[in-house]
């Protein structure tokens, strides 16, 4: 009931101001974004990350492939945020552009004040470092270092103190339950172990921002269950924003949102 | 930057993957290098061998030899044929008015002319034979006429060098006009092979060599090879000092020769049991004039006459029959002399006519001799097995005065027999005099070789092209040499080996960073997804970079280890394989008084070894250049994806 009283009040926002198709397209997009809030902890933080018509296009061969077209959302400080969507609607693309890992083909992004599209490589370097954590479906820990090293790594890049990164890892490793596996190699743990660990080295920096790209995926559902209720409780704890990409329903319903992409644009 | 702690623990993960690319890597490029680290250790290790054996025997001193360019067309010049003839006839006419003033038989046709003939494509053509009295007696004229240059010629040749000492050394000369020097074994003259021992297959050894190297030279050249506790004075028993072969001293002390089988470690005890006891050993010298040696040569081949007729029937010996000496270097006695009255006269006349044309009485003699020191023989152990690599040490190792018979040339004033066979001149070919110009520096002695040396090439010339006058046109009357030393090649052996070994590293390098960039574009290309993940989570391309060229650095230092090891393994090898046989060479070449001293093939040099370091972290850095520049070009997100 509820969305379809949102539908139209955009309907008939769109009917006033016919001329302005931008603005009533962002309006549907905003009353779709509204529409999948989900119940949870009330979100009042300030925007954390703001993408104004987003878009991305791959050239692969002689073609352009829009991955992106026209993305404008809004993260909150402290959110749970879920890209939902089919495989190839844009959500890792997005993910990627909020993580400035890579470049829009148009249109702006913000995260914790920063104009990624003005960032040069190397600042956009340390931005990663100091404001995101990255998790990824596979893990991607060193083989070679021990679990203690593994975590450390984000440190290491961002220079900082030794002693205290050394602490900071041995209490994440702690509170992701791998305390007594500091000193285990990669191979030593199981896939959820080894994604709790990925979790805890994103959080080394204290990174404001999560960035989870189907973190569950290589789980069975209990493992994946477990890695969604670290997720809640690092929001919880520490108050970092977490954006994840997923195609479980159940990760989505953890959120507080769900973002659905399709074809490269926010589902209306 | 990442710190280089936490960039060398990263890097160290990358040389746990890829084990068998990276070992052959470490192989291939390590024995590169390793062949160069071999090079150093040995190069270094034989430098500094001969640097310590150096410091005995001429090793350290820069000393040139000097012959004075003689004229060996004399034998093709018609003038002295002409003046040879003249004597020769003159001669001729002489002895045809004795005989018939003694009344007994002359028949010229005797004689052999001192100008012989031969056919020659052109027609016949004539030459000097050398030996003919008449043809020395021109020689001794036209040479008198046209002296070779000597030692102050020498002198103001080498001024402008500065020389610190200008020595000369005679050689006894090749022909003796008949007669004979022998050296006593155990005080026991021989006559198997007739006086002198000179009819026995290939070239001769020990004591018979005496003949035909025996040399009084100056004694500032002769004191360093003088074994501790001599010296070069006449001994106040009248002996003469010399300086012996090897081989010489073995036979005088009668050790028996060692076969060519024997060890090294029998050979080294060899030339210590030599050492100890040859110094002061005294032994004879039978000196035999030209009618002495010849009376030997009667009474043997009379002897063999006798022995071969004992069963013949109607066979009557000879009247007068000269025996075999019964002492070591006497007369020889007559054993049976039935002749006539008449006879007897008519020898007495053939004497006269013989004398008055030259001949000496029979007379014999010795000199006694007194062992003060040991040079090598030319082939040392007498036939030892054959060593590549220490033949080549041995040639570069040489420091000596050569092989030969030394005494001091001062004792000659008081051993009236030997000057005068010192000074008998008798042919155009004795290697009669020769001159040592010494100097303070290498340069020195390297640029007066080089600037005043006569090289003549011998087969561009014609026979009656005259060396000397060719020579002296030119203000260079001597042909120079380095003497009795390597010093002058080890000068310039250690600077090429330096800029040789720098060329040869950076041409290994280059090869090495060929082969290695194989391995670090793998390891790059293998880690992309690794660098994607590190880009995400802070890190900058330096950082990638940092990581890369540490590991790098790590691998060139990997392969730097294996080349040093392998290299020392190998100059360990060599110096295990040759080290013993070269020692004892060097011992005797450097004529080293320390016996207790080796000849290593090893030294470790740190600069070499440090520059090899250097040129494989070099080579290292140039092969990960590429490989890095194609990585930070690359999109990590690409990577990453495509790695999914």
């Amino acid at each position: 009931m509820a969305q379809r009283q949102t539908l139209a009040s955009a309907q008939h926002f769109l009917k006033l101001h016919d001329n302005d198709l931008e603005a009533a397209i962002n309006a549907l997009k905003e009353a779709a974004a509204a529409s999948v809030r989900k119940a949870g902890p009330k979100v009042t933080g300030p925007v954390l990350v703001s993408t104004d018509h987003l878009s991305k296009t791959y050239k692969v061969g002689r073609q352009h492939v829009a991955a992106l077209k026209d993305v404008s959302i809004q993260i909150h400080e402290g959110e749970f945020v879920a890209f939902t969507g089919p495989s190839g609607s844009g959500k890792s693309t997005l993910l990627q552009l909020i993580g400035g890992l890579d470049k829009p083909s148009g249109g702006n992004i913000v995260v914790d004040g920063h104009e990624l599209t003005k960032l040069s490589d190397r600042k956009l370097s340390v931005f990663r470092g100091r404001t995101i954590g990255f998790v990824f479906q596979f893990f991607y820990l060193q083989p070679f270092l021990n679990l203690k090293t593994n975590l450390v790594v984000p440190g290491i890049f961002a220079r900082t103190n030794r002693k205290a990164r050394d602490t900071a890892a041995e209490k994440l490793a702690g509170a992701v339950g791998l305390a007594d596996r500091l000193a285990h190699l990669p191979k030593e743990l199981s896939g959820g172990q080894m994604q709790r660990a990925a979790i805890a080295r994103a959080l080394l920096n204290q990174p404001k921002l999560i960035l989870a790209d189907e973190p569950t995926g290589n789980l069975d559902s209990a493992n994946g269950q477990a890695i969604i209720e670290l997720f809640e409780q690092v929001r919880r704890d520490f108050g970092t924003t977490v954006v994840v990409v997923t195609h479980d329903p159940k990760v989505a319903a953890h959120a507080d949102r769900e973002i659905v992409l399709k074809d490269g644009e926010v589902a209306v | 930057m990442i710190r280089l702690r936490d960039a060398t623990t990263l890097a160290l993960t990358k040389l746990r993957t890829r084990k068998i690319r990276l070992t052959i890597t470490i192989i291939v490029s390590g024995l590169l290098f390793g062949g160069l680290a071999g090079a150093s250790f040995a190069a270094r290790g034989v430098m500094s061998s001969i640097g310590s054996f150096s410091k005995e025997g001429f090793g350290s001193r820069y000393i040139a030899q000097a012959y004075a360019q003689t004229d060996t067309s004399i034998v093709n010049q018609q003038s002295v044929m002409d003046r040879a003839t003249a004597i020769y006839k003159d001669t001729i006419a002489r002895k045809k008015a004795e005989a018939k003033r003694l009344g007994i038989t002359y028949d010229p046709a005797t004689e052999q002319p001192p100008v012989q003939e031969y056919d020659a494509p052109n027609g016949k053509q004539h030459y000097l034979n050398a030996e003919h009295p008449a043809a020395q007696q021109a020689v001794k004229e036209y040479q008198a006429a046209h002296p070779a240059a000597g030692k102050d010629a020498l002198a103001s040749l080498a001024a402008p060098y500065h020389p610190t000492g200008i020595y000369q050394s005679e050689q006894i000369p090749y022909t003796l006009g008949g007669a004979s020097l022998q050296v006593l074994k155990e005080g026991k003259e021989t006559f198997a092979e007739g006086p002198g021992g000179k009819g026995s297959s290939g070239p001769p050894t020990g004591v018979d060599t005496f003949i035909s190297s025996w040399s009084a030279m100056s004694s500032t050249l002769l004191e360093p090879f003088t074994l501790p506790g001599q010296n070069l004075k006449t001994g106040t028993d009248g002996s003469v000092p010399i300086i012996v072969p090897n081989s010489a001293a073995e036979q005088l002390l009668t050790l028996k020769a060692l076969p060519a089988s024997a060890t090294t470690a029998e050979r080294f005890a060899r030339i210590k049991e030599i050492r100890a006891k040859a110094p002061s050993l005294r032994f004879k010298v039978c000196y035999r004039n030209a009618t002495s040696a010849s009376l030997v040569q009667q009474a043997i081949a009379t002897s063999q006459e006798i022995e071969r007729n004992k069963k013949a029937k109607g066979y009557q010996k000879p009247s007068l029959i000269y025996g075999i000496p019964t002492d070591a270097c006497g007369a020889v006695p007559v054993t049976r002399d039935i002749r006539t009255k008449d006879e007897k006269a008519l020898a007495a006349k053939q004497l006269q006519f013989d004398q008055t044309f030259g001949a000496e009485p029979a007379s014999q003699q010795t000199i006694d001799f007194r062992i003060v020191g040991i040079v090598p023989d030319p082939n040392y152990g007498g036939g030892g097995p054959a060593f590549g690599v220490g033949q080549i040490i041995q040639a570069l190792v040489t420091s000596s005065l050569g092989n030969g018979w030394y005494m001091p040339q001062d004792v000659l004033a008081a051993n009236p027999l030997a000057n005068k066979l010192f000074n008998e001149q008798t042919t155009i070919y004795s290697a009669g005099t020769s001159y040592y110009v010494e100097f303070a520096s290498a340069t020195q002695a390297r640029e007066f070789i080089d600037k005043k040396n006569c090289a003549i090439d011998f087969s561009k010339f014609e026979a009656n092209t005259n060396p000397q006058a060719v020579c002296e046109k030119q203000g260079k009357p001597f042909g120079l040499s380095p003497y009795g030393s390597n010093s002058l090649a080890l000068e310039s052996a250690k600077r090429n080996f330096g800029k040789s070994f720098r060329i040869a590293g950076l041409v290994v390098s280059v090869i090495a960073a060929v082969i290695m960039m194989g391995t670090v574009g793998r390891m790059v290309a293998d880690s992309r997804r690794e660098t994607a993940v590190f880009r995400a989570i802070g890190a900058k391309r330096l950082d990638i970079a940092q990581i890369y060229i540490v590991y790098t650095i790590f691998l060139s230092l990997l392969i730097a280890l294996f080349a040093i090891l392998a290299g020392l393994a190998l100059a360990l090898w060599a110096n295990h394989r040759w080290s013993p046989e070269i020692t004892i060479q060097a011992l005797i070449a450097y004529n080293a008084q320390d016996l207790g001293k080796t000849f290593n093939l090893y030294a470790l040099y740190i600069p070499d070894l440090l520059l090899l370091v250097g040129l494989s972290v070099a080579s290292g850095l140039l092969s990960s250049v590429i490989p890095l520049l194609r990585n930070s070009r690359r999109n990590p997100i690409r990577d990453m994806r495509d790695e999914n």
